[in-house]
């Protein structure tokens, strides 16, 4: 099966967002005994695991609206990884995210460009380009000039009309 | 007797091109007050809304953009620009509006900028508000073209009233090398929300314990290292935590994950810090208690994580 394959068949998790800020739940259980977010020598050396993987699930949707290959994050069983006891899923997570992840002779994993595609902030427009949005005339000259192209483009409109009427 | 005629058929010619000017500056408003120029029109119910060009409120020396609703609809004018793949893209505009309502009683819908057929839009504007500026920030992602909106509604609700818009921008930015991710903790400390099911209503009150919020900061601390082991220093994270005490009140539900609190339900609290426009990524620590959060049952966790033993 290939990615793309397995993109197919797999549940694509693309997680939450808020204005195209990746946005996830740490939902904490009731039983104040647990230890799942709780670093403990014995039990859990992992804790921080469930941030980890919402996190990672956010890089999974950016990378399918970007257009990136990469495998499912849920199907490290599939690629023969598994959960481990104090670890969890820490040797996956490890080969996901530096595509490592050894399959049918290739690695796969995120796209290391993945990192850098993050939400879009002011300081990216510090020396912007402006481009023509509005063309609106600022003179009688350009004015005229889209009255003319107003007409043109609507005689070309007609003439395509009667084209496709015949 | 020549002389007369001479003289009427000036003075008829001179009415003749008077009355030329006179229909030809009444055909020229009539263009004006229609011409969208490059930009398509549409709208969620035909002939709800009205399209014009307005002459007399206006914030520069064009004529602004005007959408009158005069029922509930979801109406904009859009244009097809092209852009280059992976590029951070600025749209703004100057905006007044005029008794602008939304249909739903919560909602994010009003006089924006959004992309056609996408829910990526910019902060709305209601009710009656001057002039003023509105922003939308967006990567291009992978495509090469985009449908730009100047809209009054959104992709999820319908408005009624009347949007100006004025001095339509578009800037091209450049593209972040930056690895370094910037994240924000929301710990909510309180929740307070009513559930109705099977018209049945239950309050359920819960707080997280110190210890749970110590829990998350000492993971919050842990995730800088791990994010860079893991990814063998590709990336990295800063972070900040914002405790909040002011309870949620609404929560979300759906058949694969139970019970979760979406950016919607929050929104109202997290968006004057998301404003400031810094965070790259945002974790929202909850504490849903018993009756919505089943720790033994399938929908206990994400899919994928430890349950056994922990």
């Amino acid at each position: 099966m290939t990615i793309q394959e397995t993109k197919a068949h797999g549940l694509v998790c693309g997680g939450m967002d808020y204005k195209d800020i990746g946005f996830s739940n740490i939902r904490l259980p009731n039983d104040e005994g647990s230890y799942i977010y709780k670093y403990d020598i014995e039990r859990n050396l992992f804790p921080e695991e469930t941030f980890i993987h919402e996190f990672l699930h956010t890089l999974e949707r950016i990378s399918r609206e970007y257009g990136l290959d990469y495998p499912l994050l849920h199907d490290y069983e599939m690629y023969g990884y598994k959960v481990e006891y104090k670890t969890g899923l820490r040797d996956w997570y490890h080969d996901f995210m530096t595509k490592n992840i050894q399959y049918n002779g290739e690695n796969i994993g995120l796209n290391s460009a993945v990192y850098k595609m993050k939400p879009v902030h002011p300081n990216a427009f510090q020396y912007s380009m402006k481009l023509g949005l509005d063309n609106d005339p600022d003179n009688i000259i350009e004015e005229i000039r889209l009255i003319i192209k107003t007409i043109m483009n609507s005689t070309k409109y007609w003439q395509r009309s009667e084209t496709t009427d015949t | 007797m020549r002389k007369k005629k001479g003289t009427a058929s000036k003075i008829f010619n001179i009415l003749f091109i008077v009355a030329v000017c006179i229909a030809l500056k009444f055909i020229y408003d009539i263009y004006k007050e229609n011409n969208f120029g490059d930009f398509s029109k549409a709208e969620y119910i035909a002939n709800i809304s009205e399209f014009k060009r307005d002459n007399q409120i206006k914030e520069n020396k064009h004529d602004s953009y005007r959408i009158t609703s005069k029922d509930f609809n979801d109406a904009m004018f859009y244009k097809k620009v092209s852009v280059t793949p992976n590029t951070p893209y600025r749209v703004s505009c100057m905006v007044k509006t005029k008794n602008v309502e939304t249909q739903k009683n919560v909602s994010n819908a009003g006089a924006g900028i959004c992309i056609a057929d996408t829910t990526e839009c910019s902060n709305t504007v209601q009710g009656t508000q001057d002039w003023q500026k509105i922003e939308f920030l967006f990567n291009s992602k992978n495509r090469t073209e985009v449908e730009i909106g100047f809209r009054l509604g959104s992709y999820a609700d319908n408005c009624k009233g009347t949007a100006w818009f004025s001095d339509l921008q578009l800037e091209v930015g450049s593209e972040s090398q930056d690895t370094n991710w910037n994240m924000v903790c929301f710990i909510f400390r309180n929740l307070d929300v009513t559930i109705e099911e099977d018209g049945e209503e239950t309050r359920i009150q819960e707080s997280m314990t110190e210890l749970d919020v110590s829990y998350m900061k000492d993971n919050m601390e842990r995730l800088k290292d791990s994010f860079k082991q893991l990814s063998n220093y590709q990336m990295t994270m800063e972070y900040e935590i914002i405790e909040i005490t002011e309870p949620i009140t609404a929560v979300s539900y759906d058949e694969e994950n139970g019970y979760y609190v979406s950016s919607s339900d929050v929104a109202h609290i997290i968006e004057p810090y998301v404003q400031q426009e810094k965070y790259d990524y945002i974790y929202a620590a909850i504490k849903l208690g018993e009756y919505l959060h089943d720790d033994s049952g399938n929908k206990s966790t994400w899919i994928g994580l430890r349950r056994n033993g922990l």
